[in-house]
């Protein structure tokens, strides 16, 4: 009874802010006015409370603001130095004199409370029952820097950063169209988070969008720390491995898919956008396929798929033919591989997921260590155990051969969402093999199929130009087609206004 | 929750479900590569069989065994006795069939199991001993890579240059039970090496009636129209006066780069009449008479009547031994097909009394590098 | 997606004998006709449309899509059984049991060998789109009936009532062929006379209707 007895104080089940306070107006009271802010902001050792003799009006005031997140700078350039040594010829009472751009005036306690959170700061002036706020936010940030996990070859080298006004912005520079609509919302109890929803007014589908913001709607957390969390509460499904919206770090993408016709997701304080909805293909893609030479996309883009279904079916093949249809092998294979496998003490699927295992917690180690311990790991992991492992007689050299080109074939996959998802539907497949031979492999890719044909994002088929078969599509899936035949958005996106350009090519001279 | 537990649940049946399936890994299995099938003395049946071995502390890298059996089926209980791992017969690349086995009509019938047994592949290549199998299958060269291999290297490579047929188990079946057509084999003999020697021909009931050499079994292959990219023949030129000498010094040797063959097939007073016209363009590779001595045109016709006088040769073999290697029962029953059905059953006879004329005709395309 | 399997059969077509082919009716018009309705079992599935028919949204494009899909379907049969006639002497085609299934045996690559036993085991796949719809008919159907429109408990039933039937009395391949036997009879009748009867039935109640109105 004591065991339980000691957690009895249980903590409460429903969640409860404390938001109902302080519901009444500013007083005219200078300093109950501070008391109230004091009362509201008890250890907070940030807050800093001015107070001030305005010069103008000679009237007793008080700057209230958070220091960190505000910009020193311009409250004394801007705010204190007006306030306090300037003195107006034409006594106009209704003004302070401030050189700001961003003034808003408010009476009610809550927008105080929320304004003081933003980083702006507040001026209480004796005998006025409304507050002055000024914008003067400055949070901590990073400049724009270059990508670090999508990095391209000739695309731009710009990349999000955790400021969603500044994300904003980036997109903003590749459509300077008025057609571009943002629309703000906000997402969280406790930590509010921004979210701006961009899209082309004339040419995105009003059903998707409608779906997008009811589903942003109804999400009633404390905080959205990421875009990945806010990308999990609204997909469609999330019991598939497969990623249903992409998250990406690259402006240019993510206005590429503005222009599709598709909805981006800018979440404030996240260096990754939203792109909604997606299809499957779209995770093949990359900015670089679009500015390098049509035939060599179109080639690279097939060795993508190609290694897709590599990094999914290779070890399980191997599985699958080494402990059933060892006849499949060419004679000469054969004899090599039955002199490797020879001394191996286990049976395949148990020196595969041996390896499989190894291969996952090197990658996952690599990523979390910094990046020069992460090398030493890549060198320790890839040549000793795999030298090791194959001179000790744990696993075949094949073997090593088979994880080897695993790994690498899923590196070739352009997303990483896309590339997890592919390491994890690897292993049913490896059991399946294991089980059943060809015929499991064969049942698992009907599984896997029936269910990409049953996944939608955001109300849309995902595996749009291949699963609701829709050849106009199929220009831009496998192939790149050249720039000028792709003259149509995706049907996919149910865009309104389908034409993007003009199919005419200009020819140089021979115009 | 009813997810999870429709999850386990369908673990938990697949589970079950693996224990029908067949699990034996690679390297846990005697995987046969040579079959052989031979009589002994006392017309006793023999199997053998030969498979390589993985493991690097035998000395040997291939297991042979030989055994009495009373089928190839009934056989693999006591390979399995014999051998490490489980025999399996899915990879057998070579089928050796002694002489002795031939000589007996209706020996097929002791292959049923490879053709009923879908783990049998068909693509084993059926070669015929001239002498005992077990000669061939513990023959173990230094100089060669394992006998399965060399063997199936050696019979691919034949086949590509025209030398003798290349006979899997699907041909030979289809030779079998295609009425208008008798079967022929590639045979090998161990002498000092393992060589080999050319075609046997088998009669409609699969007796072994007589062998061709391998200079001949080009021809076969010509007639069949299933020469590959290269056929080479080395003609000495009896028509020249003068005797070849110690360096045979009227020999000519030609490349035939294409041939076209039409056979037209007619019966008439009781006899089925095939006509071949042959149409070689050839390239000489080889010429150890002087040059200028024959013209380009007389050089033709020297090459046509020998090539001429080969085939009638080699159909009167044929005749006499009222088989049919070429396949021209298929022309016959494409064609003719009335009469054929007359004399289906006896098809080899019929062939014997009809009338076979070759014509070659030779278009010589180049003399080679030099003059 | 099942046409790759028809290009595999064009590899065993090296060792084609088109020779076999020659003379072509060669017993006449009379064997041909009498495997029609063998064959004709392979062509049903057409008639799913009559019952999938309200649930269209061009109906117009129907019947174009009946006529295109048989028509392809003949072509792939059409194909693979020259290739089998080719391939196999006429004297030892009658010999094997499943001629065009052995005729894979003998595909064989640099890379691979046994090809058989890889696209066996992909022809599940393949074989699965035949089953699938039928199986999807005979859910919607008993469920249209008791008049629901959630066919998935009906699909755990039926599915779990195969399942039982497979257990308790294994099939053999002769019962098997058997069944199909059955099956394809009734077939045929649901195809081409249940219509008939159908029509009638319409042609009939019309007439009794309009005299009635008279």
């Amino acid at each position: 009874m004591l065991f339980f007895r000691r957690y009895n104080q249980k903590p409460s089940s429903s969640r409860q802010l404390n938001n109902s306070l302080h519901q009444g107006l500013v007083s005219s009271e200078l300093m109950d006015n501070i008391a109230e802010i004091q009362s509201i902001f008890c250890d907070t050792p940030d807050l800093i409370v001015r107070y001030l003799v305005i010069k103008q009006t000679q009237s007793q005031a008080a700057l209230i603001y958070l220091n960190g997140i505000t910009d020193s700078k311009t409250i004394f350039n801007h705010v204190l130095n007006p306030l306090l040594f300037e003195d107006s010829k034409d006594n106009s009472e209704a003004d302070l004199k401030v050189s700001l751009g961003h003034i808003k005036e408010t009476n009610t306690w809550p927008q105080i409370e929320s304004a003081i959170l933003n980083g702006e700061c507040v001026l209480f002036v004796d005998k006025r029952t409304e507050a002055f706020i000024y914008d003067t936010s400055n949070f901590p940030k990073r400049p724009i820097e270059d990508t670090e996990i999508e990095s391209s070859l000739n695309g731009p080298h710009v990349g999000f950063t955790e400021t969603g006004n500044d994300n904003v912005a980036l997109i903003r520079n590749h459509i300077h169209n008025r057609e571009l609509k943002i629309k703000e919302m906000i997402v969280g109890e406790r930590g509010k988070s921004k979210l701006f929803i961009l899209y082309l007014a004339d040419v995105v589908n009003p059903e998707v969008l409608k779906e997008l913001e009811n589903r942003i709607q109804k999400i009633d957390v404390d905080s959205i720390i990421n875009a990945g969390v806010l990308a999990e509460y609204i997909e469609d499904h999330p019991y598939s491995p497969f990623p249903q919206l992409l998250l990406t770090e690259r402006p240019d993408f993510a206005s590429s898919e503005i222009l599709q016709g598709r909805i981006v997701t800018v979440v404030d304080r996240s260096p990754n956008v939203i792109i909604g909805p997606v299809t499957f293909d779209s995770f093949f893609k990359t900015t670089d396929d679009y500015s390098s030479r049509w035939m060599v996309a179109s080639f690279i883009r097939l060795m993508r798929y190609f290694g897709f279904f590599m990094a999914i079916f290779l070890p399980a093949t191997y599985i699958a033919i080494i402990s059933f249809h060892f006849e499949v092998i060419p004679l000469k294979l054969l004899l090599s591989l039955g002199a490797s496998r020879e001394r191996i003490p286990f049976p395949p699927y148990i020196e595969a997921f041996i390896m499989e295992l190894t291969l996952e917690m090197l990658r996952e180690a690599g990523i979390r260590l910094p990046t020069k311990i992460g090398q030493t790991v890549g060198i320790v992991g890839g040549i000793v155990i795999g030298q090791a492992a194959v001179d000790a007689g744990i696993v075949s050299n094949i073997m090593v051969i088979v994880v080897a080109l695993t790994a690498v074939a899923s590196f070739i996959i352009p997303n990483y969402e896309m590339g997890s998802a592919i390491r994890i539907i690897r292993f049913p497949m490896m059991i399946l093999a294991s089980l059943f031979g060809f015929v499991g492999l064969t049942v698992g890719l009907m599984i896997l199929l029936g269910h990409f044909i049953a996944l939608e994002s955001l109300g849309t088929p995902y595996g749009s130009p291949i699963a609701p078969l829709r050849f106009p599509d199929w220009k831009d899936v496998f192939m790149r087609f050249p720039q000028w035949a792709i003259n149509k958005r995706p049907l996919s996106t149910k865009a309104i206004q389908m034409i993007k350009a003009n199919s005419n090519r200009p020819k140089g001279d021979k115009q | 929750m009813k997810r999870m537990c429709l999850a386990i649940l369908l673990v938990f049946l697949i589970a079950i479900l693996s224990s029908c399936g067949r699990h034996v890994p690679l390297e846990d299995l005697t995987i046969s590569l040579i079959l052989g099938v031979d009589l002994d003395d006392e017309n006793n049946l023999i199997i053998s069989e030969s498979s390589p071995v993985f493991n690097k502390d035998a000395k040997k890298s291939v297991e042979t065994y030989q055994l009495k059996a009373k089928s190839i089926r009934a056989s693999r209980k006591y390979f399995d006795a014999l051998a490490t791992g489980e025999v399996t017969a899915a990879k057998i690349q070579i089928l050796l069939l002694g002489k002795r086995v031939l000589e007996h009509e209706d020996w097929f019938s002791i292959l049923d199991t490879v053709y009923r047994n879908p783990t049998f592949s068909i693509n084993t290549r059926v070669i015929v001993v001239d002498g005992p199998v077990s000669d061939v299958i513990f023959y173990k060269p230094a100089d060669k890579p394992q006998l399965a291999l060399h063997l199936k290297e050696a019979i691919d490579k034949n086949n590509g240059r025209s030398r003798t047929v290349n006979n899997t188990l699907q041909v030979l079946h289809r030779q079998m039970y295609e009425k208008g057509l008798t079967p022929s084999i590639s045979e090998i003999k161990k002498e000092k090496n393992l060589k080999f020697v050319g075609v046997s021909l088998l009669n409609e009931n699969g007796k072994y009636v007589d062998s061709l050499s391998i200079q001949d079994s080009s021809l076969l292959l010509i007639l069949k129209d299933e020469q590959k990219q290269e056929v080479t023949f080395t003609i000495p030129m009896k028509s020249l006066d003068d005797e070849g000498g110690i360096f045979n010094k009227n020999e000519l040797s030609i490349d035939v780069n294409r041939v076209k063959s039409k056979v037209k097939t007619k019966y008439d007073q009781d006899k089925f009449h095939f006509n071949y016209k042959i149409h070689m363009t050839v390239t000489i590779v080889e010429q150890l008479f002087p040059v200028g001595k024959v013209k380009e045109k007389e050089l033709e016709k020297m090459i046509e009547k020998e090539l001429n006088s080969r085939f009638k040769v080699l159909i009167k073999k044929i005749q006499e031994n009222k088989i049919d290697p070429i396949g021209l029962g298929l022309y016959a029953r494409a064609y003719q097909y009335e009469q054929y059905k007359k004399v289906e059953e006896h098809w080899g006879k019929a062939l014997a009394e009809s009338n076979i004329d070759v014509s070659v005709d030779i278009d010589i395309k180049s003399m080679g590098a030099i003059k | 997606m099942t046409l790759w399997t028809i290009i595999i059969y064009l590899i065993p077509l090296k060792y084609a004998h088109w020779l076999h082919l020659f003379p072509v009716l060669k017993e006449g018009w009379l064997p041909i006709l009498t495997t029609v309705k063998t064959s004709i079992f392979s062509f049903l599935g057409f008639e799913i449309a009559f019952f999938l028919y309200p649930f269209l949204q061009k109906k117009e494009k129907a019947s174009m899509g009946v006529v295109i899909a048989n028509t392809l379907s003949l072509l792939a049969f059409l194909m693979v059984t020259i290739g089998a006639f080719i391939f196999y002497s006429p004297d030892e085609i009658t010999i094997y049991n499943e001629p065009t299934i052995e005729m894979l045996k003998v595909l064989e690559f640099k890379f691979i060998e046994r090809l058989e036993i890889v696209f066996f085991s992909f022809y599940l796949f393949v074989i699965s789109t035949t089953v699938l719809p039928f199986m999807f008919m005979t859910v919607f159907c008993t469920s249209q009936l008791v008049g629901k429109q959630d066919y998935s408990k009906h699909l755990a039933c039926f599915l779990l009532i195969e399942f039982a039937v497979v257990v308790l009395f294994p099939p053999s391949f002769d019962e098997n062929t058997h069944l199909q036997q059955v099956i394809e009879k009734a077939g045929i009748i649901l195809a081409f006379a249940f219509p008939l009867c159908l029509w009638g039935y319409v042609w009939v109640h019309g007439l009794f209707k309009r005299r009635a109105i008279k």
